[in-house]
């Protein structure tokens, strides 16, 4: 299993990033959009964990960007929204039903990427 | 108060809230991850591993660091608050520009442009509703800040137009493609309760503010 993370805060993706390879999942990080697809374009990933806010490109536009590439890989979104209400109301609709809200919780994290990765296809755009 | 003003400022009050929680928000993950990795750490030191001391003062700095900006946030979040607390008073000018160019800085770094408060603008006071005016400024830079470039830079600063003081908001980096339009009716309506006037009458898409 191999993923990519993806968050233009770098103390951030580089500690998760970190923390998950210590788990055994190997784990690549990236905190601009064209940074991602540059990696992506030299190694294969299973699943991309994004940030939904991100400078010039965003999350959903990335996943979509990535998913024209690469249609097999699955995606979990990070977000900084308040509440799950208030997430849910902005952007559920544009494709981003797989996701965590900040701070999120290690184990929760490996939990959807295990399940993203053994479910059929759902969690592509789930 | 007119409708159009009292809805330009609950949009503004949950615009400005919504991005000081999502600023925290970040902070608190960055501040969670080194917290997790801390554990980790202890973990795996408990197992015989040694303790690498290097990492370990690089995760206490980044908690520092991320402590510190929280406050700053919180500490600007106090500020905003406290702008409705008085119908009118003295303000100072510099230091509303300050607060407006902080608020906004979020909208302006997902963008990738820059704000600048002009540092030799000379300070001015002035009495009016500070809730009122950091409405007002906040829609003329929103507006500018979504017709300039990725890279750009914007500019904000005191100056006289016809003798008036005036807030200047002036693109000084690449623009973007859209060009400069009128300015939302909300500003118009918040500009008319104060006794000011907002427009982009510069001619290069600086917007100004006559202040009196």
């Amino acid at each position: 299993m191999k993923i990519l993370l993806v968050d233009d805060e770098v103390d951030f993706v580089e500690t998760l990033a970190e923390r998950l390879s210590m788990r055994g999942i190997e784990t690549d990080w990236a905190v601009k959009a064209e940074e991602a697809i540059n990696k992506a374009a030299k190694s294969d990933y299973d699943l991309a964990i994004l940030d939904i806010k991100m400078p010039k490109i965003g999350g959903i536009d990335l996943k979509n960007r990535l998913q024209e590439h690469y249609p097999d890989m699955k995606f979990i979104f990070l977000t900084g929204h308040g509440s799950e209400e208030s997430f849910r109301a902005g952007t559920h609709e544009a494709g981003a039903g797989n996701y965590l809200l900040k701070p999120i919780q290690i184990e929760e994290l490996i939990d959807k990427i295990r399940a993203a990765l053994t479910s059929e296809g759902g969690s592509k755009d789930e | 108060m007119s409708d159009d003003t009292g809805r330009a400022s609950l949009e503004f009050f949950s615009a400005v809230t919504a991005t000081i929680s999502h600023d925290i928000k970040n902070r608190l993950a960055v501040i969670n991850e080194q917290a997790g990795l801390l554990e980790d750490y202890l973990y795996l030191c408990e197992n015989g591993r040694e303790m690498d001391v290097e990492r370990l003062k690089r995760v206490a700095k980044t908690v520092k660091q991320n402590v510190s900006r929280a406050d700053g946030i919180v500490k600007t979040m106090n500020l905003f608050a406290h702008s409705a607390d008085n119908p009118a008073k003295q303000i100072d000018l510099y230091e509303t520009l300050n607060l407006v160019a902080l608020l906004s800085k979020r909208a302006a770094d997902l963008r990738e442009v820059s704000l600048v408060v002009d540092t030799q603008s000379e300070s001015a006071q002035i009495t009016t509703s500070l809730f009122h005016l950091l409405n007002l400024i906040w829609i003329c830079l929103d507006t500018t800040i979504k017709k300039t470039a990725p890279g750009g830079s914007i500019a904000l600063s005191l100056g006289k137009r016809e003798e008036k003081l005036a807030i200047l908001i002036k693109v000084t980096g690449p623009v973007g493609d859209e060009p400069p339009g009128s300015l939302p009716a909300a500003a118009d309506a918040i500009a008319d309760e104060l006794g000011m006037s907002a427009d982009t009458s510069a001619g290069d898409g600086t917007i100004v503010i006559n202040c009196r």
